[in-house]
């Protein structure tokens, strides 16, 4: 068995902690290698304690438990924003995932997160806190391969700026890491910057950018330090500011050294009467 | 059998009449009239000059043409508080909402009228039935007669809110709390009028997605409705895009969460002729609004919804029809939640135009039209 989902729809008498108590109850064990947490009564008043604490108290009757989706849940149920988290360490910490996503970043927090088995993390958020940021950064994950992190905007949770993004970009933090997603954010082309100067980016495949605002600024950068791009199997900067014209530069350079370029701005509402620009994920 | 024949009383600018005399055409039927609303509104008696035995009388409600709205208005007999003055001088290039429980009361007694005016004639036979029709255009009135009903059926119904007076007595009711709900304007069509409303007072996020919008026109607010649904979250279009909804007359809802599918939320139109669903498409949108006009996907292949679900679905639209039961048709909107439960959110008298099948076979107006012909000859068997 592959994944198994609980949901607590709209009309469901069940909440999803006591969904999965039942599951437990008639099965003994959820032999399920993925959990996917779809949304649970009052989502955004609730924090999802009770889940963890039935899971990480159950945890031997989930032996192929490999990956969880903490959040699978949609605009029409609780918007990004409003979901409400708690501290989630324990998931990383009391089983061997190997994957953890998380949607919404409302109090979540991952306080001493330690784990030899996690691989992957991805929290999609419309906004995170410094204080989450800091407990990634500082979290004990040796074997992680892939980090994406939604950082989004002020208005929706995002409080730091560029120097609590920095520990994602150093190799000692994270030396195996093969995939590196700093987006959806309100300083993207910072992070462009900072990227290009930092000892990560050598050993990434993938280096994803993309939902943020980045403009032709990190567009520039990107082409005057081409070099450090030239190993990447693939940048994706997709939903971005970039002109057209440097769209068109940026695909020549790509294209000749054969790196995979993801720069479609398909999704991109430029308001013609403010200036500002927005990452795709802001509600 | 003497001969059959057509009226088709509707609006000559919108593309329901075409659609419909197209098919006739194509079915080879050539005996029919049509009859502007303009004509009937400015005298009732051309309908009466029009009549023959075996007529079959089709209603297509009003479209585009907002002359036929303002003389709507007047046969109201000003019982919305617009005057007769006021409603001569309304400027309609702005294609501004101009009091729409007005504008109901008006074709309400205008459809009555007709309807006198068919009683007094035999071998008539009308593809609307008028007393319903009037009924499913007030949507509160319509949750009303399917809430009496439905411990005996298969559809549910979302939960409905008291309705304020403003704003101000809409955030006295629900501000304290997380509240989502849709705010239909009572008389209004498809998404004409429609806030989608959700608010968290905790992280003090207030927003509404509507086609809904305003401008200042000599110092008046124009309330119009456009094709593009937009998410407000700035205090005074809120409340001044709310405040005209309750104040024109609105039904509040629960907010029921729309299934997804590829990234898009949907709902489902339902049509039902002669107890019998006939056909089914979903209505996919980025958006809380899924109305079809609203420039948002439609999908026939629905295998992303269940079986069990689909038939559920099914189920429910075919009993609201039995609630309807004098209707020959109508276009039921349905939310099947998670778990499968059909929840009505709209029915439509009118819902038999799907823009994109005109101008193929599969366009519904053909077996309306085959079925109307039918009964003519059964009736004259």
């Amino acid at each position: 068995m592959e994944n198994m989902r609980f949901y607590c729809g709209y009309d469901d008498e069940k909440d999803v902690a006591e969904q999965i108590m039942e599951h437990l109850d008639a099965n003994e064990n959820c032999l399920a290698e993925g959990l996917m947490i779809g949304c649970w009564r009052d989502a955004w008043e609730c924090a999802p304690s009770e889940i963890i604490d039935v899971i990480i108290q159950n945890k031997t009757k989930f032996p192929n438990l490999k990956s969880i989706y903490l959040g699978d849940m949609e605009s029409e149920d609780c918007e990004i924003s409003w979901i409400c988290h708690t501290d989630t360490a324990a998931l990383i910490n009391e089983l061997e995932l190997e994957s953890l996503t998380v949607k919404g970043a409302t109090g979540l927090r991952f306080d001493a997160a330690k784990s030899e088995n996690l691989k992957t993390l991805v929290i999609v958020s419309g906004g995170m806190s410094s204080k989450l940021l800091g407990d990634i950064a500082r979290a004990e994950l040796p074997n992680l391969e892939y980090l994406e992190l939604y950082l989004g905007v002020e208005d929706y949770g995002f409080d730091g700026n560029i120097t609590d993004v920095e520990p994602f970009m150093q190799k000692r933090n994270f030396p195996k890491l093969k995939y590196l997603g700093l987006k959806n954010s309100e300083i993207q082309d910072e992070i462009c910057e900072k990227i290009i100067d930092s000892d990560i980016i050598d050993g990434l495949d993938v280096l994803d950018l993309s939902l943020g605002t980045l403009s032709d600024k990190g567009a520039k950068l990107i082409l005057d330090h081409i070099n450090k791009f030239s190993h990447l199997k693939k940048l994706d900067l997709t939903y971005n500011y970039i002109s057209d014209e440097l769209v068109e530069k940026l695909e020549k350079a790509f294209a000749s050294l054969n790196v995979e370029l993801l720069i479609s701005r398909d999704d991109v509402y430029i308001d013609e009467d403010y200036e500002y620009r927005f990452p795709y994920i802001t509600e | 059998m003497r001969t059959m024949h057509f009226i088709i009383i509707g609006d000559l600018i919108g593309r329901r009449v075409k659609a419909f005399v197209d098919c006739l055409k194509e079915m080879d039927i050539h005996n029919y009239q049509v009859i502007s609303w303009l004509d009937v509104l400015q005298d009732i008696s051309i309908l009466e000059k029009n009549l023959k035995e075996n007529t079959i009388i089709r209603i297509e409600p009003p479209e585009k043409d907002l002359e036929i709205y303002r003389l709507i208005l007047g046969f109201s007999g000003e019982k919305g508080g617009v005057s007769s003055q006021e409603i001569e001088n309304i400027d309609f290039s702005n294609y501004q909402i101009v009091a729409p429980a007005q504008w109901y009361e008006g074709f309400t007694l205008v459809l009555e009228a007709i309807d006198k005016i068919l009683s007094q004639n035999n071998n008539i036979y009308c593809m609307n039935h008028f007393k319903e029709a009037i009924q499913m255009m007030d949507k509160s009135r319509t949750y009303e007669i399917l809430e009496k009903e439905v411990s005996k059926y298969n559809y549910k119904l979302p939960v409905r809110y008291k309705t304020p007076d403003n704003y101000e007595g809409f955030v006295d009711m629900y501000g304290h709390k997380v509240f989502k709900c849709f705010i239909k304007l009572r008389y209004g069509s498809g998404g004409t009028g429609v806030i989608a409303y959700k608010n968290n007072p905790r992280l003090g996020d207030e927003r509404i997605f509507t086609s809904l919008n305003y401008e200042i026109v000599d110092g008046n607010r124009i309330f119009y409705s456009n094709s593009k649904v937009n998410v407000y979250q700035d205090k005074t279009k809120i409340k001044e895009l709310l405040d005209w909804v309750l104040h024109n007359g609105a039904h509040i809802e629960d907010w029921i969460p729309k299934p997804a599918y590829n990234g898009y939320f949907f709902d489902t139109r339902v049509f039902v002729l002669s107890q019998k669903v006939q056909y089914v498409i979903s209505r996919l949108s980025k958006t809380p609004i899924t109305n079809l006009h609203l420039k948002n996907r439609r999908v026939e292949d629905i295998d992303f919804i269940s079986k069990d679900h689909l038939e559920n679905i099914k189920l429910a639209a075919e009993d609201v029809m039995k609630v309807y039961h004098q209707s020959w048709y109508a276009g039921i909107d349905i939310i099947s939640s998670r778990s499968g439960k059909p929840y009505v959110i709209d029915v439509n008298p009118f819902g038999d135009l799907f823009h994109h099948l005109l101008g193929t076979d599969k366009n519904i107006h053909y077996l309306e039209i085959k079925k109307a012909v039918d009964l003519i000859k059964w009736w004259n068997r």
